[in-house]
């Protein structure tokens, strides 16, 4: 088999494949000096040939009740379409329910925001509060204090001995930087 | 009445899409009526059943009256036509899953008739030579099911599928290919 043979035997493989149909000019030629590409032409036409006769039918008389239901469902969602056009359209309530649902989340989180803010002036105050006590508690040497705990905090009342009266009430805490005045105090 | 009948009977399919948009109603029928058959076909091949087939190119049929005025003419209105049948056709297979129903019989009732290429020294039966290349078809994977029938039985160009099912020539060609050497292997047996 010389090259130009080869070539077409080449040409008719890739024909059968992707054509539907007889075999035309070289090719049908090429089919009747090459024992191969004959057997792969009849093949190819024996499948055509089952594939014609496996053609269905198509149903006498189906069209019309087809096309009558056809015509009948596209004028209802025509209807519907401008019965919708009237009203909010089917995007528009998704979007309005879409911004209510984010709403409602933004409302969730604010709040939320809110709760853990007031959180925090509440321990920011509290530890103020801690911390400014050494610093507005001045005990002169001749006086007496009175500090009554009560769990985390306490009362330091500041007697004076003139009048018998309670002149003056701290609420402070009960930490370690008090006490620890209080000891220094007394050593000196 | 005669006359519009008369004229839409014998206009192509630009002019009655041109009438079908501007709401004629016999232009529209008749527009969808000259390819039912082939659509028809298509279907019945993708789907392996007449009343499969009939409900994919209703639905089809159903998609292309309200979409109609989105058919850019960029390609022609049979090929986009058949696209929308396809689809609907290969929805419904997704749906019911392929479900051949052939019987066994001669077929004489059931749509399948004689054509003109039956040879009777095929010997064998219609209904087991339908079985046998619905058995085949339902072996190629859907897309390339699709590409072939668009080809062999809607007879549509290579371009015409590459266009319909958005792939390049080549994939159709290779597809084609392919599908055609899977069927042939597949019907081997039924020399007769």
């Amino acid at each position: 088999m010389d090259k130009s043979d080869a070539t077409q035997c080449d040409d008719l493989t890739r024909a059968l494949g992707l054509s539907h149909g007889p075999l035309e000019g070289a090719l049908a030629e090429h089919v009747e000096t090459c024992a191969a590409c004959a057997r792969l032409a009849e093949r190819s036409s024996r499948f055509e040939a089952l594939w014609e006769a496996s053609r269905p039918a198509t149903p006498t008389d189906a069209f019309g009740p087809l096309w009558s239901d056809v015509t009948a469902r596209a004028e209802a969602a025509s209807r519907l379409s401008v019965a919708s056009a009237a009203g909010p359209s089917r995007r528009f309530r998704h979007r309005l329910r879409f911004a209510a649902l984010i709403l409602a989340q933004a409302a969730a989180v604010l709040v939320g925001v809110l709760l853990l803010t007031q959180d925090r002036v509440r321990a920011h105050t509290l530890v103020a509060l801690n911390e400014t006590v050494p610093k507005v508690i001045d005990i002169e040497p001749s006086e007496v204090l009175v500090l009554r705990s009560k769990a985390a905090s306490a009362q330091l009342e500041r007697l004076e001995f003139e009048e018998l009266r309670l002149s003056d009430t701290e609420t402070v805490s009960l930490d370690t930087s008090l006490l620890a005045y209080f000891e220094a105090r007394e050593g000196n | 009445m005669i006359e519009t009948c008369a004229g839409v009977l014998a206009a192509p399919d630009e002019d009655l899409v041109e009438r079908a948009r501007r709401g004629e109603s016999p232009a529209r029928e008749e527009l969808f009526r000259r390819h039912f058959d082939v659509a028809y076909r298509v279907a019945y091949r993708l789907l392996g059943n007449e009343q499969d087939a009939l409900d994919a190119v209703q639905d089809g049929f159903l998609k292309g009256v309200v979409h109609l005025a989105e058919f850019d003419g960029r390609s022609i209105f049979r090929t986009w036509l058949l696209r929308i049948v396809t689809n609907a056709a290969l929805d419904g297979g997704r749906r019911k899953r392929r479900r051949p129903t052939v019987p066994l019989g001669d077929g004489e009732t059931d749509g399948f008739e004689p054509s003109v290429t039956d040879d009777p020294s095929l010997g064998m039966l219609r209904g087991d030579l339908r079985r046998k290349i619905d058995q085949a078809l339902a072996k190629l994977g859907p897309e390339t099911r699709q590409t072939f029938v668009l080809f062999a039985e809607a007879e549509l160009s290579y371009k015409e599928i590459a266009e319909c099912q958005g792939l390049p020539i080549g994939t159709v060609m290779s597809r084609l290919h392919y599908a055609r050497q899977k069927l042939q292997s597949h019907l081997e047996g039924i020399d007769g």
